[in-house]
């Protein structure tokens, strides 16, 4: 895990560096950073995760980009308290534009219904916005029953992808 | 070895094998005895009867010799090269059973199926977290990195495994 959230940094520090020394001029555009000659830019996706009443205590699921040029950089956790950390991803994946991000928490306190649980930061590399598709693979409840959930993506502007 | 007759009679009435005709380039002997046989149906076709008085039924016999040779090396041939493609598709399905056979009941990918569901996944790093925690009944197969314990890092090593991209379980 933390080998997997040092690459991540690396990889993230990396590719920050290399967009600072690529545009001299001045680049502030929130949410995300954008440089508008190139039109490369910084976005995250905010992952959530709709258990409805079940307890969600795992989630597996895999993201794609589909379309545009972007490149994943890193992964964060969430807002409950239980998938807060890092989740669990290949950090080989960072180099491509399919990531499989997981997570559990063996504790009491476990979140229902809609959850974010992870976001992850994406480098876009073009103008043309990536399209992005999320697929559910495996979700339990603190008692290890598997269930089937939602998972939805909302874009760094807030919007749903 | 020389041409029987019935292939040199095949042979003069453009009925014979390639090979036959191949021998013949190469085979001195049997191109005279060819040639003889060939003179003499030459011969009688201008005397419009046969040069020797051959009854019919033997001139039939022949034919339907010959028709039966040619008939059992052409099913011959073609038993061999059914037979080739055969054997080619037996290996090939053998080595693809094998491979998905080893594949199926690698050791390590079925221990690290905590929960039994037939895929590696987050649940099965989770049930085993759980079973640590609980301080459950644990079995040594699930000592994953062999260190003698089963601990935190073997749950690592599940969940890894789940999220892997290349050969993983997804």
């Amino acid at each position: 895990m933390n080998g997997s959230r040092l690459s991540a940094t690396v990889i993230m520090m990396f590719a920050l560096g290399l967009h600072i020394l690529a545009e001299p001029g001045p680049k502030n555009d929130e949410p995300g950073i954008r440089n508008a000659e190139s039109g490369t830019s910084f976005k995250h996706i905010d992952v959530f995760v709709d258990s409805f009443e079940k307890p969600l205590a795992a989630y597996q699921f895999e993201i794609l980009v589909k379309e545009g040029d972007a490149r994943i950089v890193g992964v964060e956790g969430g807002d409950h308290p239980a998938f807060k950390e890092a989740p669990y991803y290949d950090p080989e994946a960072l180099k491509s534009g399919r990531i499989i991000i997981a997570a559990f928490h063996t504790g009491k306190d476990l979140p229902d219904g809609r959850t974010r649980v992870a976001r992850v930061h994406l480098f876009v590399m073009s103008k043309v916005k990536p399209e992005i598709t999320v697929k559910p693979l495996a979700f339990a409840t603190g008692a290890g029953e598997k269930f089937s959930a939602n998972v939805i993506i909302a874009s760094s502007k807030g919007g749903k992808e | 070895m020389h041409l029987s007759l019935l292939q040199l009679e095949l042979a003069r009435t453009d009925e014979a094998e390639p090979e036959v005709s191949q021998h013949l380039e190469v085979c001195e002997e049997c191109r005279e005895e060819f040639n003889r046989l060939k003179r003499m149906g030459e011969l009688s076709a201008a005397l419009g009867q046969p040069v020797l008085d051959v009854p019919e039924q033997v001139h039939e016999s022949i034919h339907q010799l010959g028709q039966s040779a040619a008939q059992r090396t052409a099913d011959r041939r073609r038993f061999r090269r059914w037979h080739k493609v055969g054997a080619v598709a037996a290996i090939l399905a053998l080595c693809g059973l094998g491979i998905w056979v080893s594949q199926r009941n690698s050791p390590a990918q079925n221990v690290a199926d905590i929960d039994g569901d037939g895929r590696v996944d987050i649940v099965d790093a989770f049930v085993l977290a759980k079973s640590l925690q609980s301080k459950s009944p644990l079995k040594p197969q699930w000592d994953l990195n062999s260190d003698g314990r089963i601990d935190q890092s073997d749950v690592d090593i599940i969940a890894q495994r789940a999220v892997m991209v290349k050969g993983g379980e997804t």
